[in-house]
């Protein structure tokens, strides 16, 4: 990899442009936004396959349905009737298998992005959480150099990594604004309040662990602290080489133990788990793009600098 | 430093700086306008927040339907509604601001109206349907009733 570092005598202007070409035009190899192409369209189809059954409430029904706001904004609510939502849900089906096997990759995005413009804003309700974070990945992921993988000859293409550094950013951004989320715009979460009604309703709780074993106020408390500050480190932990492992090791601890006690979509996880291989080094990479050196591959999680 | 990609290279990097810079300032105007004071027109609430507040009160909708003869049906909107959020139990309707907005009458009635096409379809005309929310304490399990409202929805067509 080829990476521009600042001199010595350099000025402060100049270490800085350095250090942003850096961080976002160093040139890697574009495993990880083929990658992302796959993951982004498989995660989108399933999350739209348990809503085939649903169509007619989810998209057709005036009096269950909440416009978007921008939608209210600008007047305009479309409503299509149900043959044309089926056709346009098929069609973006079609869409994401297509993007998802790398086929006229870049035409088919922006097709998809126009279908989830509907799709995702016209639904039932404002769609919220992790269709909106996908959404926003869409929009992000039309700067991955996913078109192809290797050149010519056959050699692993190389491209500047600025794209998937936004899509990382995106990612890591939401563990941090929901800290905030929660201490400065939020509350009951330093008392625990919040975390142990959350987890005793059967909103969102009561669900195998949290049903198993009713949890203090106390250990509620202990468990808030242990989320806020496990979101603060993966939102910042993936981004330093030394921490990144555990980082890691958190983020899928944190997701598993979620999983097990509340009631939020295994696609939740799943979308957040799957940006994780982003922070993979380009080594690594390299590695699991080369079949022969798949044991070492993880081996170069912490060499290669953030 | 190359830029290689045939997608991005060359002339494309002053575009590329353009997106990111756009980028980065949708997130700084978006922690400008949740730090603005609530009172402001400006303010805007913190991006993805989850379980950001939580009390010990939980609400159930409820929906009682009257047929032509007067006979009174506690309406399944389990069967009603197909899709929850997630792998949780919440409906569409727990969405819906309208059913605790008391000015909301048009949309209320509206999806009064909506229950009952719905109950036709089920086998069951009805004349009259009644909403109201119940809300649960999960510390002492107290219940309160919220009345929506009562609404014809016999004049369909």
């Amino acid at each position: 990899m080829k990476e521009a570092s600042p001199a010595k005598g350099e000025s402060l202007l100049e270490r800085a442009t350095a250090r942003w070409n850096a961080f976002f035009f160093t040139e890697e190899p574009v495993y990880p936004a083929i990658y992302f192409r796959t993951f982004l369209a498989l995660w989108t189809l399933f999350f739209f396959v348990p809503r085939l059954p649903h169509l007619r409430e989810l998209y057709t029904e005036r009096a269950i349905h909440v416009a978007h706001p921008w939608a209210t904004r600008f007047g305009v609510a479309p409503e299509l009737p149900l043959w044309a939502v089926w056709l346009g849900v098929i069609g973006l089906l079609a869409c994401l298998v297509a993007f998802a096997a790398g086929y006229k990759a870049r035409q088919v995005h922006l097709a998809i992005v126009l279908l989830l413009c509907y799709l995702l804003g016209y639904d039932v309700s404002t769609v919220r959480g992790y269709g909106q974070l996908a959404f926003y990945q869409w929009l992000v992921g039309y700067c991955l150099p996913y078109d192809r993988l290797r050149d010519l000859g056959g050699a692993p293409l190389r491209a500047p990594r600025w794209g998937l550094r936004l899509a990382m950013l995106l990612f890591t951004s939401v563990y941090i604004f929901s800290v905030l989320a929660k201490t400065v715009g939020g509350e009951g979460w330093f008392d625990g309040r919040t975390l142990f009604y959350t987890l005793r309703g059967h909103d969102y709780g009561s669900f195998l662990v949290s049903a198993w074993f009713p949890i203090s106020l106390g250990v509620a408390r202990v468990l808030g602290w242990a989320t806020l500050a496990s979101e603060c480190f993966i939102g910042l932990g993936l981004w330093h080489r030394a921490t990144r492992p555990y980082a890691v090791v958190t983020c899928v601890g944190m997701h598993v133990l979620m999983a097990l006690s509340m009631r939020v979509s295994i696609l939740f996880h799943l979308l957040m788990l799957g940006h994780l291989p982003l922070f993979l080094s380009p080594r690594a990479w390299e590695r699991l793009g080369d079949k022969a050196r798949w044991p070492r591959a993880f081996s170069g999680l912490r060499r290669i600098p953030p | 430093m190359r830029t290689g990609h045939p997608a991005f290279c060359g002339p494309l990097r002053r575009q590329a700086n353009y997106i990111i810079a756009i980028f980065l300032l949708i997130h700084i105007g978006l922690v400008l306008r949740a730090t603005v004071p609530g009172t402001s027109k400006l303010h805007g609430p913190w991006p993805w927040r989850m379980f950001e507040r939580r009390g010990p009160w939980e609400r159930v909708l409820h929906a009682t339907g009257t047929d032509r003869a007067g006979a009174r049906h506690e309406l399944p909107l389990h069967r009603i509604f197909g899709y929850a959020r997630g792998m949780t139990r919440m409906y569409a309707y727990q969405q819906l601001d309208a059913l605790g907005d008391p000015a909301a009458t048009a949309a209320q009635s509206s999806f009064a109206a909506f229950l009952a096409r719905r109950m036709a379809e089920l086998g069951s005309e009805l004349s009259i349907v009644d909403l109201r929310w119940v809300s649960t304490n999960l510390d002492t399990g107290e219940t309160e009733e919220h009345p929506i409202g009562t609404f014809g929805v016999g004049a369909r067509p």
